[in-house]
């Protein structure tokens, strides 16, 4: 009867200290929650500013990338223009030489020509009357 | 080619027609129409409307005009806004201080240029007019007298002819010879050639001269004429002798021609191309010049053969 009524007694010790325990191990559950949402409440700013710095690099980056084609489009083209430059010059040195044959040829051109004697053989009407109806003119 | 003569407005009147056409009615009807409009619209006969109308300036009198006194005062009015106030009818006391004087007039002050702003006429009742200032209509008056009479001599009839009165002139039809009709420039310094020769158009021109060859006298010391610049109440036109314009219209011809001598040998160039005006002008040098439009109408130029 006395083992009985012991193993009675140690049932309701070992339920007693469970169910102690599961109260204590929500308690604690319950708590460690609360602690966690108050942490992440508190850095969602720092999250955001951080996401936002991501943003902000990424346009950055693809700015820079289109700064970097328009510059090789530039320079591309300025490669080409320096090129056009080149032969222009020697299109201009060429055409300066012409001009230096062309004056050494005239200066060595005669600075009179005879011609020759014409003899007319016809009247030629120099000026023609010019007939008109009215005259405008001052009034009076 | 019949010609008829006679003198109206102090110019020489012509009407010349072919040979063929019976113009008695319409040389009559041009001799009237010159004395209706010289009695309506002269400065210089003491009878006329224009002569009573101006003795009351700026008087509160109000006279009751004709309908040729009338029409002319509107389009008088209608050249100087079209103009900018270049042709200003209202330089009548600034010609008499010059010398140039017409009916006689009771004594005015001479009218300061900045006091010319406003309209020339003001109406008063239905049919009365009053005016500020003395008012001369000389040139566009007489553009007016061609203009009526050339439509008195069309409702005859006459579909060719020419009609002079001084330097304006108006043509319809063909010339005797069956060709244009062709109107010398006069030279300014009195050559007996022509500047140039216009061809008109047969289906009516008219053209008008503004010229200091004849009205040109001494006041002062100073050579003067008859042109007036109203920005300056003093002759205008510095570097010019002569300005003809050709156009469809008399009076407007003669409007033109005097705004564009009264711009001065600087200015008429540009202001005459920029309004698309055939107008010749020939400067202090004795140079002719023209306007693009004026080149196809000219038929010869001195020194160009």
């Amino acid at each position: 009867m006395t083992d009985r009524r012991g193993i009675v007694r140690l049932a309701t010790l070992v339920g007693g200290s469970a169910g102690l325990y599961s109260i204590a191990l929500a308690t604690v559950v319950s708590l460690q929650s609360q602690a966690d949402a108050a942490t992440i409440s508190g850095r969602q700013p720092v999250a955001d500013a951080i996401g936002a710095v991501e943003a902000s690099n990424d346009r950055l980056e693809s700015l820079l990338g289109g700064a970097s084609d328009s510059y090789g489009h530039v320079a591309a083209d300025y490669e080409a223009v320096a090129s056009a430059m080149t032969s222009l010059d020697d299109s201009v040195n060429a055409l300066g030489a012409a001009v230096e044959e062309v004056s050494g040829r005239a200066a060595r051109l005669p600075g009179n020509i005879a011609l020759p004697r014409l003899t007319r053989s016809a009247p030629i009407q120099v000026t023609t009357r010019v007939v008109v109806h009215a005259t405008t003119g001052a009034s009076g | 080619m019949r010609t008829f003569e006679g003198r109206a407005m102090g110019s020489p009147l012509r009407l010349s027609v072919p040979a063929t056409t019976d113009a008695e009615a319409g040389w009559r009807a041009v001799l009237d129409e010159f004395e209706l409009s010289e009695e309506a619209m002269s400065r210089f006969r003491e009878t006329s409307e224009l002569t009573r109308l101006n003795r009351l300036a700026g008087k509160t009198d109000s006279v009751v005009v004709s309908g040729r006194l009338r029409m002319a005062l509107a389009a008088a009015e209608r050249a100087r806004r079209v103009t900018g106030g270049r042709f200003e009818p209202r330089v009548l006391t600034a010609l008499d201080r010059v010398g140039y004087r017409g009916a006689r007039l009771p004594w005015v002050a001479a009218t300061p240029p900045s006091r010319w702003s406003g309209a020339v006429v003001r109406r008063t009742g239905c049919a009365g007019l009053t005016i500020d200032h003395p008012i001369d209509l000389g040139g566009i008056g007489k553009g007016l007298a061609v203009r009526w009479a050339t439509r008195r001599l069309e409702r005859l009839g006459l579909s060719d002819f020419l009609l002079e009165a001084g330097g304006d002139l108006m043509t319809r039809g063909a010339a005797p010879d069956a060709g244009e009709w062709r109107i010398g420039i006069e030279d300014p310094f009195g050559a007996p050639d022509p500047k140039a020769v216009i061809a008109m158009d047969p289906a009516g021109a008219a053209v008008a001269t503004s010229s200091i060859r004849v009205h040109q006298w001494r006041s002062d010391g100073r050579l003067v004429h008859h042109l007036i610049d109203p920005a300056t109440g003093e002759p205008g036109g510095a570097g010019l002798q002569a300005v003809t314009v050709a156009g469809p219209d008399p009076a407007w011809a003669e409007v033109w021609s005097k705004s564009l001598f009264l711009g001065g040998a600087d200015a008429i160039g540009d202001e005459a191309r920029s309004r698309g005006l055939a107008a010749w002008w020939v400067d202090d040098s004795g140079t002719l010049g023209m306007t693009p439009a004026a080149r196809p109408m000219t038929a010869w130029v001195a020194g160009e053969g």
